[in-house]
């Protein structure tokens, strides 16, 4: 009964509403990852196949990565190109309209050139039309970023597109968008949906799977619908635009904007004289530098007289909340069309002011339009000359400008003096006045102030010197005031300075003083190479020599008295060495006392040093500075303290400047006081938050950065630099920044040239670009350009080396004679007589120096009605060269003259002595294969020559020589200058023809060498000799062995008889006496052949007769004798 | 097709190169016209032999009286060449010139130069391979396949040295950006001797350590006494220095004894020692990443590169340089910015109001910045 009362346990549910509900409230995780629960099942099952998986892996990875390139893309972008392209009647001009519209909801009636217009808050269009030309073509295949093919839905694709495709291509592909045109043709929706189809398929096989093609379904009042338009402008404002290497390397600008600027007295006098030519637009691609060489696509290479920038006519409206455009930023800017404020007119330039709400849109435009045209007048007025007396010199406008400039030291009135300058200063720089004006408005009131200094004669002076700078250059504009303050506050302070120094003010005042030095310093050095200005100074000579020329009668020999130019002559011809003599001669203690601060024994910079330092720290000690709080940490040295300590442990890490560096900051920085959190610490806690520091360190290289690390540099690399190019010029003033860089893109500038041929102004079609390209150094330069080339596949005919052949290369179209060659295995350019038809070849030409990797494509005609495709061929360039080595082979054939052991007269290779002289060595083959060498000529026959071989060669051997002739490449190219061009010309250029050309249009017959013909080959019979078999030989041979003369016996040969026509009268009488004689003798012959067997049948019929008589008688007889018989027989027998 | 045209003999190699290196045609004239012997001298004539080699279809026509003369550059052309330069000017008046062109030729530049490796006058060739070797490093990219060996040496006025230059060629040279020059870790050089004592070597070393031991004790001066057929025609010896910083900046000074026969009074190693440590000492004072002699490579080379901005800080340009960047503005259209430097500062006290002293690293420095032409080598080809 005692038995412990056993209690059952608890038993919790294991199923039912209950354990549900316990089991959602602790939820039971798996703390393993599947990876750690099941390692096997993730274990490497075969290295072979986790290789292949990581190698996968990597070129997946590889394949995203794209060379780093510094991004040299300007702040503020340049108008993106529009073009659009297609073949005439598909409404190309209707789009442009629409979109025209669409942006600016102006409509433009007569669109003529490039048209600007503002498309969103940082995105401007040009917009050009492209007729068919394939001059045009390809001009606008070099600027469009973005080309709108206009396709025609019925018609399909035609040749222009297709030929646009592959222009694109060889200028390395702008971003194409297709445009379906006149859907509405099509009545049924299936058919229309089906075409489409059909077409949008074709577009991609031409581009790219993806290629964009829209849709214009009909036409509305002449215009297409809106909301297609609209989508369509959508699109093109966002679109992304790719960089191509040669726009990218290369300035150039679409010129919206031309004027003639030639004095018009001199178009009177000779209305062919050359003219000065200003060129407006938008720079793009890279930056451009002033005075440099230019390629005007269509017209030739010139010379930049002047180049300036303008403010824009079409700026992006600077704004950042706003969503859309307001009317008045819908700028629109196409002067060639008469909008933006300029009408053209024939030899007249109208500007237009008529309705104020224009006006308001577009105020810069305007402006800048008026500052423009007010240029040739001004210069006009510098140019002019008056004489005021007769014989006299005559004044120009410019001595005037000179002589007030002059004038405006010595006098005292300054006020007055600066209004008149700034005045000057607006007429002669027409584009920069309003800056410059604004910096006259500014400097003025210092300069009253001034007024009042003591050092009033200085300032004078000073302000003098400073007028100079700002008229020459404007370098100083930005700083000048300070300048002069600051100059003069130097000559006070260097009085003073010669005083011992003391108290606070005086610091600061050197301070003062040490800017103002540097500042005068930097304008030092800058002036000292680039002088203090080159205009001025020639200014001066002019001046001189117009002295000189005044001096009348008397020629002064020009035997520079003047202390400079005797300094020049002497100076220009001194001992052409880079040694520099370090002028100063200061002995070893006072430079030591100067330099003790280079070395690392000496004091270390600030920046480098505790900046350097902390960097350092951060990444060996990062811990410690977070423990620390940030004052103290300024304040004083943070790790000279933990140095001293941790030298040991240090030392191996750093270089041993480090370490005296570190040394000297621990002498420094021992009175002071030291972060109490680093003293505080045990140096076990220090060691191990070091090892922490080192540990992180190491996974920070080789953990997390992986096997991009390369790459990630590389483009960083790569970013850094060009957010310095980016940053470098950013605060310098416009004027200098565009010295120091060059124009940059983006920017609208002018561009001035001299000497323009006058057919550009007279024949000028703004349906054609004008294309100003920048070139770099070497580019204007000729030369034999190699190049990888091929015939088009969809070029009906091969090409043909030494026919002429039209090149679009770089900014150029030019005609120029290639030679196609075959590069052998051993390097040997082997020419080609014709292109191979579906392969590769190599071309050289000589045409202009183009950097290697330039894309060209050429036409065989520009001016060609076809309706076959027109591009010729594609390539890119390889190497350029001065000269080149293109080779055909060429095979001597001689015979045997005489032969020796070894040796043979070879002659009928070459026609003389010298010839032989300079093949002497070569080597000889017979047909038969035997080897040999040309020794020397022999005196006749002229040109034979003797040669040894490697065994005896035959009398009927032929003897060659296999040479290789280098060929001349003629040196001819012809730029097509299709924009000098009457529009008569303009399609029908024709260049250089070819031979063939020129015979067909003469109608000559191809000159044919009766040598080079193909005939039938005659090979005679060769005659064997007869077998002789020796006497003795056959003497012991068998039989069957023994030649047989098996020839049927000869028949005698009839000799045909030639008679004399007398004879052959008789002969042919007697023939046909004796024909007569044989017919009669034949018939004849018949005759008695009847008569005879007439004559036997009689005869058999007597002979018949005979025997029946005969019979009788003998049967008579025969009774008789019987009847006798019988009777004796009877008498005997009865006897 | 454009031309420039230039006066006087003074910087003719720079007009020469600049002129290969921008295709633009050049026209000097007035060469010594009212010396005793008109014209071009046999240096230049051999000069201008030099470049014909290296390019190819260059064409050079001067007057009947040397005083004019006409030059259309070609193409560069590189590849092996050898040329005996005119001893009347050291081997280091080609080879400077020679460097700018080698990163742009055709093939790798392989140069057999002989004649003079150092006179008074140019660069000598210890001082080009020790300050310029590491200029032009930094714009090729490695120094490998940059090369500059002396076979012979030989002193001026006879000569009879031998010099191999290599030089890798590049399509496009890097920007470059070198404007902390650091400081001066360690000293080197070469004293070499030929047909004199040996121990002339070894008293120019002491004569040198003694000044330059005072700055810095890593001084080491190599010791270069060539012998018998390496020792070229004229007894001489000179020593040639190079101050290493930290960042790796060169900057180098040279000196050579007195040509026989040039009739100034025979040099004594000890005083030619302890100037040319002068002259180092003053070329430190002058400063800068790059020293006097490679100035005006740098900068060519900063305006050869891409369309990127370089920066490099140089001390007081030499009359050299700054005619070379006359002339650069005028074949090239580049203008350089060219700004002081701020000296540095030593670490300061705590105390705001006392100024922060200046460190006395000599001279001005100045900071050169300009954008690169984008200029690309035109002549090696791609396959």
């Amino acid at each position: 009964m005692d038995e412990p009362d056993i209690k059952k346990g608890h038993r919790p549910r294991q199923a039912g509403r209950k354990a549900d509900k316990k089991k959602a409230k602790n939820k039971h995780e798996q703390d393993l990852t599947a990876k750690q629960r099941n390692p096997r099942a993730f274990a490497i099952q075969s290295v072979n196949k986790a290789a292949k998986a990581f190698r996968r892996t990597a070129d997946i990875k590889t394949k995203k990565q794209h060379i780093p390139k510094v991004d040299r893309s300007p702040t503020e972008p340049p108008p993106i190109v529009v073009a659009i392209v297609g073949p005439p009647k598909v409404g190309k001009s209707t789009l442009l309209k629409c979109l025209v519209k669409n942006f600016t909801k102006q409509k433009l009636t007569n669109i003529n050139g490039p048209v600007t217009v503002v498309a969103g808050k940082n995105r401007r269009l040009t917009l050009i039309e492209c007729n068919n030309d394939i001059n045009c073509m390809i001009d606008v295949g070099k600027v469009a970023d973005l080309a709108l093919l206009m396709v025609d839905a019925k018609q399909g694709f035609e040749m222009e597109i297709f030929e646009f495709f592959n222009i694109c291509q060889a200028t390395g592909f702008p971003r194409c968008m297709g445009v379906l045109n006149h859907l509405d043709q099509y009545k049924d929706s299936k058919t229309v949906r089906k075409r489409k189809k059909q077409l949008k398929n074709r577009f991609e096989i031409e581009l790219y799977k993806g290629a964009r093609l829209f849709y214009l379904s009909m036409l509305v009042n002449g215009e297409y619908l809106q909301n297609e338009v609209h989508n369509l402008c959508r699109f093109i404002s966002v679109m992304k635009m790719t960089p191509l290497v040669w726009r990218a390397s290369h300035p150039y600008v679409l010129a919206d904007r031309m004027e003639d600027i030639t004095n018009p007295e001199n178009i009177r006098q000779n209305p062919k004289c050359d003219r000065v030519v200003s060129l407006y637009g938008y720079m793009r691609g890279t930056n451009m530098k002033s005075k440099s060489v230019v390629h005007i696509a269509g017209c030739g290479d010139y010379v930049i007289k002047t180049m300036t920038y303008l403010p824009d006519p079409c700026p992006t409206p600077q704004m950042e909340k706003r969503r859309s455009l307001n009317k008045r930023e819908r700028l629109i800017y196409a002067p060639m069309s008469g909008v933006g404020g300029i009408v053209y007119d024939k030899d007249a330039v109208y500007i237009d002011i008529a309705k104020p709400t224009q006006e308001e849109e577009k105020p810069t435009g305007l402006v800048a339009a008026l500052m423009e045209s007010l240029k040739p007048v001004d210069e006009k007025v510098k140019e002019s000359q008056i004489s005021i007396f007769k014989g006299g010199p005559s004044l120009s406008g410019s001595d005037f400008s000179r002589k007030r400039h002059v004038d405006k030291t010595s006098d005292d009135e300054e006020d007055e003096d600066d209004e008149e300058d700034s005045g000057m200063d607006t007429d002669s720089t027409e584009d920069n006045d309003s800056a410059e004006d604004e910096d006259d408005e500014v400097k003025s009131p210092p300069r009253k102030r001034k007024k009042t200094d003591p050092y009033d004669e200085k300032d004078i002076d000073e302000i003098g010197y400073e007028e100079e700078d700002g008229d020459a250059e404007g370098m100083e504009d930005d700083s000048s005031d300070v300048d002069d303050e600051s100059v003069d506050e130097m000559e006070q302070d260097e009085q003073e300075d010669s005083d011992s120094e003391s108290g606070m003010l005086k610091w600061k005042k050197n301070m003062f003083e040490r800017a103002a030095l540097k500042h005068k310093n930097r304008k030092n050095y800058f002036k000292m190479v680039y002088g203090e200005d080159a205009d001025d100074k020639k200014d001066e000579d002019k001046d001189d020599e117009e002295d000189e020329d005044l001096a009348g009668l008397f020629k002064v020999l020009k035997k520079h008295t003047k202390d400079n130019s005797q300094v020049d002559r002497h100076e220009i011809n001194k001992l052409d060495c880079n040694r520099a003599e370090n002028g100063e001669s200061l002995d070893l203690d006072e430079l030591k006392e100067d330099i003790a601060d280079s070395f690392v024994t000496g004091k270390w910079d600030a920046s480098e040093d505790a900046k350097a330092r902390l960097d350092e720290d951060d990444e060996l000690f990062g811990d410690f500075e977070d423990l620390e709080t940030g004052e103290k940490f300024h304040g004083t040295k943070p790790s000279s303290a933990l140095d001293s300590e941790d030298d040991n442990e240090t030392k191996e890490d750093d270089n041993e400047q480090e370490g005296e560096e570190k040394e000297e900051n621990d002498e420094e920085g021992s009175d002071q006081e030291r972060p109490k959190t680093k003293a505080e610490m045990t140096a076990q806690e220090r060691r191990m938050a070091k090892k922490k520091k080192i540990k992180d360190l190491f996974d920070k290289e080789y953990d997390n950065k992986g096997d991009s690390e390369f790459y990630d540099s590389w483009k960083s690399e790569m970013d850094e630099q060009s957010k310095l190019n980016r940053a470098e010029f950013e605060e310098l003033p416009e004027e200098q920044r565009v010295q120091f860089e060059g124009f940059r893109p983006g920017m609208y500038v002018r561009i001035e040239f001299d000497q323009m041929p006058c057919e550009l102004i007279e024949n000028f079609d703004p349906t054609y670009p004008i294309i100003i390209g920048g070139m770099t150094n070497v580019e204007e330069k000729l030369g034999y350009v190699n190049v990888r080339i091929k015939k088009h596949r969809w070029y009906k005919k091969i090409l043909k080396t030494r026919n002429p052949l039209i090149l679009s290369l770089g900014w150029r179209r030019f005609q120029t004679i290639p030679f196609y060659y075959k590069l052998e295995d051993n390097l040997r350019r082997r020419m080609l007589k014709y292109t191979p038809e579906h392969i590769h070849c190599h071309a050289t030409f000589w045409g202009p120096i183009t950097p290697q990797g330039t894309g060209f494509l050429a036409v065989e005609s520009v001016s060609e009605k076809t309706a076959n495709f027109r591009i010729a061929a594609t390539g890119v360039v390889l190497e350029l060269d001065q000269s080149v080595e293109v080779e055909k082979k060429l095979k001597l054939v001689g015979t045997p003259l005489k032969v020796f052991k070894k040796s043979a007269f070879i002659q009928d290779m070459f026609t003389s002595s010298l010839e032989v002289a300079k093949f002497q060595g070569a080597r000889l083959q017979t047909v038969s294969g035997l080897r040999g060498q040309v020794k020397k000529s022999l005196h006749t026959p002229p040109g034979a020559f003797r040669a040894t071989f490697e065994d005896k060669i035959r009398m009927s051997d032929i003897v060659f020589l296999k040479a290789w002739v280098k060929l001349d490449i003629p040196k001819f190219i012809m730029p097509v200058t299709s924009l000098l061009l009457t529009p008569e010309a303009k399609q029908a250029w024709l260049g250089m023809r070819t031979i063939g050309q020129l015979r067909h249009e003469r109608g000559l017959a191809v000159p044919q060498k009766a040598d080079s013909a193909y005939k039938p080959i005659v090979r005679p019979e060769r005659e064997r000799k007869p077998l002789v078999i020796p006497r003795h030989l056959k003497r012991v041979l068998p039989f069957k062995d023994l030649p047989k003369d098996l020839r049927e016996p000869q028949q005698q040969k009839r000799v045909a008889v030639v008679m004399e026509p007398a004879e052959a009268k008789v002969a042919n009488f007697l023939k046909r006496v004796k024909a007569l004689y044989n017919f009669k003798a034949v018939s004849h012959h018949r005759e008695m052949r009847q008569r005879a067997k007439e004559h036997q049948k009689k005869k058999e019929a007597e002979e018949a007769v005979r025997q029946e008589k005969l019979k009788e008688s003998k049967k008579r007889l025969h009774k008789i004798l019987g009847e006798m018989k019988k009777k004796k027989e009877g008498k005997g027998g009865n006897s | 097709m454009s031309s420039l045209q230039f006066e006087g003999c003074n910087f003719f190699r720079m007009r020469i190169i600049l002129s290969t290196l921008s295709g633009k045609s050049i026209k000097i004239s007035t060469i010594r016209p009212e010396e005793d012997d008109p014209g071009l001298t046999d240096f230049e004539v051999s000069f201008i032999r030099l470049i014909d080699k290296v390019t190819n279809g260059s064409k050079t026509v001067i007057s009947e009286t040397g005083t004019q003369l006409i030059y259309r550059p070609g193409l560069l052309l590189g590849g092996k060449l050898e040329h005996d330069c005119h001893p009347s000017r050291s081997i280091g008046y080609y080879l400077e010139m020679l460097m700018c062109l080698a990163p742009f030729t055709k093939e790798p530049l392989h140069a057999v130069l002989r004649g003079v490796t150092s006179d008074k006058d140019d660069p000598s060739v210890d001082l080009l391979k020790l300050s310029v070797f590491p200029v032009l490093k930094r714009f090729l990219g490695t120094d490998e396949g940059l090369e500059l060996k002396i076979n012979k040496r030989g002193a001026a006025p006879e000569g009879g040295g031998e010099v191999l230059f290599t030089c890798p060629c590049r399509q496009k040279l890097r920007p470059l950006k070198f404007t902390q020059p650091g400081k001066i870790k360690r000293i080197r050089g070469v004293a070499w001797a030929v047909r004199v004592s040996p121990a002339f070597v070894n008293r120019l070393v002491d004569s040198a350590r003694g000044v330059l031991n005072q700055f810095l004790t890593d001084v080491y001066i190599y010791t270069d006494h060539m012998k018998g057929s390496q020792s070229g025609k004229s007894p001489g010896f000179g020593l040639t220095l190079v101050a290493e910083t930290t960042e790796g900046a060169f900057l180098a000074a040279e000196d050579v004894c007195s040509a026989r026969g040039s009739g100034e009074a025979p040099t004594v190693p000890e005083d030619l020692g302890r100037k040319t440590a002068i002259a180092l000492l003053k070329e430190i004072h002058r400063g800068g990443c790059v020293d006097s002699t490679s100035q005006g490579l740098t900068a060519l080379l900063m305006v050869l590169g891409q369309q990127d901005v370089s920066k490099v800080q140089m001390g007081e340009l030499s009359p050299y340089t700054i005619q070379f960047l006359r002339h650069i503005k005028d074949f090239f259209q580049v203008t350089f910015s060219i700004k002081v430097d701020k000296k540095p500062v030593a670490t300061k006290s705590d105390d705001p109001n006392e100024e922060a002293e200046e460190l006395k690293v000599g001279a001005d420095k100045l900071i050169l910045t300009c954008v690169g032409v984008g200029y690309a080598n035109v002549s090696k080809p791609i396959r």
